[in-house]
């Protein structure tokens, strides 16, 4: 007969007195009693010391620390609930086990700790809404007009819709594509993801960068995401440094992030990388390895892209290789070329939002926008920038008086 | 755990029974958490209590509603108190007064048990000989960055390398002291089945 397993008794005997509490709320208030224990930080040591040879230096501290991060990869993550509440993920993506800590460490030069969190996660079956239904049905029809008036135009969205396509496909072919291009190849069933972000635990559920992969993943270096923190969430504070978090192939040995600095020397960011592979792979019940890295730009004082559209030099100049076992460069991306165009891209969104939601609101009138064909045209163009209810509901209305080319038939 | 899925785990957790059971089933995980990476039994003791009554006064503010929420809620109390612990130097006990009670004291078979389960020990000992095992280059850049705690710049040149490979030096052996450790955890793991 096994023995039964012990039962740590001072736990136990905490936990009753811990029920009591809770069942009587006698929960007082008043001064904390802590009191330094400076004793067993010297045990610490003590028994730390033995780790490398060198004891009673306050140093040994970071040495159990060390010890500490480096057993507790494979953890749950503080920071579970985010990604659950996410709507954007919720929306197309169903998490299929808990947050595990795949990497932590701490921003070089500050006290502020970060967790790299991996979980599995599986591509929802794709439906529109009858939102994204009548959303959608515009964006056609307005690809519809552009075959005829703007080849070019038409070439390069027809593309993305379907490559080698011409006709412009329906709402229902295009729900019929959209799924096919999240399901699994080989099974036809919703694809499987492996998913990673960086989460500030001492921040509670701030999560700043998130990114998921299916099978075909197949470049050295894949999506970095680059953000600057301080102008996301005034808590990381206005000096905060710019975050990189890249995925990268699981046989990917080292990667080195480098950056040019005030003074245009090239400096090399500290880097900390990690895979999800083997017994963590398996723990998160994803399927897919991959590696990771995570870097820190030192903020350089241009105003941050949630700020201001201003291209940041440091971001520019931002360079990522990768490296085999061997030392042999396997791959390299530049963070700068992508992100010139995608600042200038987005000024002339912006550019186009702003004006568009002011043609928008001069047209309305007590809040409604007349029914007549200067409003339907103007917001077959809006449509392409802004969600506007106004134009939503002008289009509903063309649409039942089948007005202006619009039907309310289904396609 | 009773906690289900929906809009009533938080209230759920709430409840002293459920807050009860919420402790039977994570405790042990917890002071574990805690006993390896503070290397001390008696220290993750008192970590654990300071984090369950943090959680038993702040418990209304979980709004999560799964099982999963609800542990990592948990861990990052007991983060918290990690980062504050090695920060500070001690363990706080804020919560544990505010709630009246009493810090528990593990007695020494309390004592042994919480090394055994935690293998504290042979994670000391793993470490020793994982340490043992590496090059000498990569042992005296391990001990100088992470035990003298020198900057990179200083270990590049006590070591008259480059900065660069002082860095490859140093990532290199923890990430072998870290496979080593690992393992040694998986052997610890398995041994108990």
């Amino acid at each position: 007969v096994a023995e039964p397993p012990r039962e740590i008794t001072a736990l136990r005997d905490f936990g009753l007195e811990l029920r009591r509490v809770a069942e009587s709320d006698a929960i007082g208030s008043g001064p904390g009693v802590a009191r330094r224990t400076w004793a067993r930080v010297a045990l610490l040591v003590l028994a730390v010391g033995a780790l490398a040879g060198i004891a009673l230096t306050p140093p040994g501290r970071a040495v159990a620390e060390r010890v500490g991060e480096l057993v507790g990869i494979g953890e749950p993550s503080s920071v579970q609930e985010t990604n659950l509440r996410d709507p954007r993920l919720t929306e197309t993506q169903e998490r299929l086990g808990p947050a595990l800590v795949a990497a932590s460490g701490t921003i070089p030069g500050t006290d502020q700790s970060f967790e790299i969190v991996a979980w599995a996660a599986r591509q929802k079956p794709r439906h529109f809404s009858p939102a994204e239904r009548a959303t959608w049905r515009a964006r056609l029809r307005l690809l519809e007009r552009a075959r005829r008036d703007n080849p070019r135009f038409f070439r390069k969205r027809a593309r993305r819709l379907n490559p080698g396509a011409s006709p412009v496909p329906s709402v229902a072919e295009l729900e019929r594509m959209l799924r096919e291009r999240t399901a699994d190849p080989a099974t036809g069933e919703p694809q499987l993801l492996s998913c990673l972000g960086i989460v500030y635990p001492d921040l509670g559920s701030q999560e700043t960068g998130k990114w998921c992969a299916g099978p075909s993943t197949d470049q050295v270096i894949s999506s970095v995401h680059v953000f600057g923190m301080g102008g996301s969430d005034p808590r990381f504070g206005p000096d905060a440094p710019y975050q990189i978090i890249g995925v990268t192939k699981p046989d990917v040995d080292r990667v080195e992030v480098t950056y040019l600095d005030e003074t245009g020397s090239r400096v090399k960011a500290p880097v900390t990388l990690g895979r999800l592979d083997g017994e963590l792979l398996e723990k998160t019940g994803a399927q897919i390895p991959f590696g990771f890295f995570a870097a820190f730009i030192p903020y350089d004082g241009v105003p941050h892209p949630a700020d201001a559209l201003s291209p940041s030099p440091a971001l520019h100049s931002t360079y990522f290789t990768a490296f085999d076992a061997h030392g042999r460069e396997v791959g390299h991306d530049a963070a700068g070329a992508g992100y010139r165009r995608s600042y200038e891209r987005n000024a002339r969104r912006q550019d186009a939002e702003e004006r568009l939601s002011a043609e928008i609101a001069a047209a309305q009138q007590q809040g409604e926008l007349p029914l007549n064909r200067s409003n339907v045209e103007l917001c077959e163009k809006a449509m392409r920038y802004v969600r506007s209810e106004s134009c939503k509901d002008l289009i509903h209305r063309a649409a039942l008086q089948d007005l202006y080319g619009w039907h309310t038939g289904d396609d | 755990m009773k906690l289900r899925k929906g809009r009533d785990a938080a209230a759920q957790l709430a409840s002293a029974d459920a807050f009860g059971e919420f402790y039977e089933e994570n405790a042990e995980a917890v002071v574990l958490f805690f006993a390896r990476r503070v290397l001390d039994p008696d220290l993750a003791l008192d970590l654990t209590a300071e984090t369950f009554a943090q959680a038993l006064l702040s418990r209304d503010s979980f709004r999560g509603s799964s099982r999963d929420e609800a542990r990592g809620w948990l861990y990052g109390i007991a983060r918290h108190q990690l980062s504050q612990y090695w920060q500070r130097g001690k363990a706080e006990r804020r919560a544990l007064a505010r709630a009246g009670l009493a810090p528990p004291r593990l007695s020494e078979e309390d004592h042994d048990r919480v090394e055994e389960l935690a293998g504290t020990a042979r994670l000391r000992a793993a470490a020793r000989n994982g340490l043992g095992e590496l090059s000498e280059a990569e042992r005296e850049a391990v001990r100088l960055r992470v035990v003298e705690e020198l900057s990179y710049a200083r270990v590049a040149s006590s070591l008259a390398i480059s900065e660069e490979a002082a860095r490859a030096r140093v990532s290199r052996g923890l990430r072998a002291l870290a496979a080593k450790l690992e393992a040694a955890r998986a052997r610890e793991e398995s041994a108990r089945g």
